[in-house]
């Protein structure tokens, strides 16, 4: 039972998206294309900008994310200390052995 | 069928005829390697007619029958992985040619050798032999680690040494109990032994062994080797470790709990549980790393953890989606690998952040991690749907909060590859920017791997017959038949 009618309708709902998305993007692109081009130019309090400095920062991206789900937390557990690193798996280990022996 | 040893015999004999060619001149070591590769390849594919016919097929070494001699057994989930693999190696050697610019015959020698412990610990019948034919692997690996003999190579190599020989220690002294109490290194003996005996001896050698094979698959929390050694390996080392030599950890954890000791339910639990934390810790902590091959590394342990949890449900389903992901799994990587490389080589940087802006928009390269990256994430129409298909289905059917977790991780696996597709990618690229061309040699592959994205993703019917073959072949009554009579 590997649910292939599921899996074929994902398949048929991912092309019909992907089809939806393609008309809306077509359809944008003929009306803006109207439009004159200093019309969609981005207004940045009449200061010039350049390209560069328009792109989202990248210190920033998910940092909501990031912040809700302490992931800094999980990263500053990864010191780069081999001793740190090598605690880890004889704790996993003795996990293992702990378990397969009991209930072997 | 003395054809059977010959893609390992091929491999090895490539890896001692490259120091030789290069004698006289470096030019011809990169024919002889692709030479290696592509008879070993079309060897290993000439023994599927006779693997599916059969059912499984067995070389006793130099005629000692079993348990006495050492037996090598192909069946399909050892041929379809040998095939796999020898593909993605070959592929991250027709990259190297234009990558690799110095100590060509080291680098080719090792990475043959790398193949040649893969194969080895694939094909093998003979618990003893996976232990050495895994050292040959773990040895060659930690020498590429150390290839551009840079401080941070240096130091995730002797990282990668001290972690890989405790995993191997921990093999080997499991194999000495094995051996001790049951008396025979022949997989299929030990499966009859096995199963009459409750001496708890035999838990400890399990666990000692299951625990080497996960620290050489990466997963949390014996990973900590593996996100240095992947940062400070070439590049197209970093596709052979990710596509290859994680996998064969696996691979192993495969064989040995499903065909030679019996799926106990704590033991799949155990799978289960340590897949799952892999699969969530490793796609969080890809979410906030800069470097862009760290992040891939990460996403591999979290890509094992969905192999993990797959193969721990123990079902055919789950089965079928654990090892079709492991296939997939090394198509993707060494697609998404080899665009870093590309990236890293361009920009000489794998800082995410130093990229951002330096380069043009390459189509070739970008596209292909963008397809890679989709495919990892498991959208249809691409091969990593297929397999990631099968994990949500079979997780349903035993636990549904699996497939929550799942798909949290997918979701994760989402947000970072947009993320460092964004930086890597969509930034505009600042003034003075270059666009170096790319070689035929480097674009070559990536476009082939793109093809068989696509083609196994528009196509999942075939992939998914070839997964059930290759579960079909852990079943531990037929490999005892077919070795030991």
């Amino acid at each position: 039972m590997t649910g292939y009618p599921l899996a074929n309708a994902a398949y048929v709902f991912f092309l019909l998206a992907l089809g939806i998305g393609f008309v809306f993007y077509w359809k944008g692109k003929k009306k803006t294309g109207e439009r004159e081009s200093e019309k969609n130019k981005i207004y940045a309090c009449g200061e010039d900008m350049k390209p560069e400095e328009l792109n989202i920062p990248s210190e920033t991206f998910y940092r909501n994310l990031i912040k809700i789900l302490k992931i800094e937390k999980l990263r500053e557990w990864h010191t780069g200390v081999l001793s740190d690193y090598l605690l880890w798996i004889f704790l996993g280990m003795a996990v293992l052995v702990f378990v397969l022996v009991i209930t072997w | 069928m003395i054809f059977g040893f010959l893609p390992i015999a091929v491999m090895l004999a490539t890896t001692f005829l490259i120091p030789l060619v290069s004698l006289k001149t470096e030019k011809y070591i990169i024919h002889t390697t692709l030479a290696g590769l592509f008879l070993s390849l079309l060897l290993s594919i000439s023994m599927i007619p006779d693997v599916l016919s059969k059912g499984r097929v067995v070389y006793q070494m130099e005629g000692w029958k079993a348990p006495f001699g050492i037996s090598i057994v192909f069946d399909p989930l050892s041929v379809f992985l040998s095939v796999a693999f020898i593909f993605i190696v070959l592929l991250a050697v027709v990259f190297s040619h234009k990558y690799i610019k110095y100590k060509k015959t080291e680098y080719y020698s090792l990475v043959c050798l790398v193949l040649v412990g893969t194969l080895g610990v694939i094909n093998t019948g003979d618990i003893f032999n996976m232990f050495v034919y895994l050292e040959i692997l773990s040895v060659s690996s930690y020498a590429l680690t150390a290839f551009f003999k840079k401080k941070e190579s240096l130091e995730a190599a002797i990282k990668y040494l001290i972690i890989g020989s405790l995993a191997t220690s921990l093999v080997l002294l499991g194999i000495a109990f094995i051996y001790g109490v049951l008396g025979t290194l022949n997989m299929a003996d030990i499966a009859v032994k096995v199963s009459g005996t409750a001496n708890p001896v035999i838990g400890t050698a399990l666990a000692l062994i299951i625990t080497g094979m996960f620290i050489k698959s990466g997963l949390v929390p014996f990973h900590a080797w593996l996100p240095d050694a992947y940062q400070a390996s070439p590049s197209p080392v970093t596709s052979i470790f990710s596509g290859v030599t994680t996998n064969v950890g696996m691979y192993a954890v495969l064989r040995l709990v499903f065909t030679v000791f019996n799926p106990v339910s704590v033991l799949l639990w155990m799978l289960m549980i340590v897949g799952a934390i892999s699969m969530l810790g490793g796609a969080l902590l890809a979410l906030v790393q800069n470097s862009l091959k760290r992040l891939l590394a990460y996403s591999s342990i979290s890509q094992m953890g969905f192999v993990a949890v797959s193969v721990g449900l123990g079902t055919q389903t789950g089965l079928s989606g654990g090892v079709l992901h492991i296939i997939n799994h090394s198509i993707i990587k060494g697609l998404l690998f080899l665009c870093a490389g590309f990236i890293v080589y361009q920009a000489k940087t794998d800082n995410m952040h130093e990229i951002s802006g330096k380069f043009k928009f390459n189509p070739v390269i970008g596209y292909s991690f963008i397809i890679g990256a989709l495919s990892l994430v498991g959208v249809p129409l691409f091969n990593g749907f297929v397999s990631k298909w099968l994990i949500y289905v079979a997780t349903f059917q035993v636990s549904p909060v699996l497939t929550v977790l799942a798909l949290v991780s997918s979701a994760l696996t989402l947000a970072y590859m947009l993320r460092a597709f964004y930086l890597v990618f969509l930034c505009n690229a600042k003034p003075g920017a270059k666009q170096k061309k790319i070689p035929l040699s480097m674009q070559l592959p990536l476009i082939v791997l793109v093809g068989i994205i696509i083609l196994l993703g528009v196509f999942p019917g075939f992939s998914i017959d070839i997964s059930n073959l290759m579960v079909q072949s852990l079943n531990k009554q037929q490999y005892i038949g077919a070795v030991l009579t």
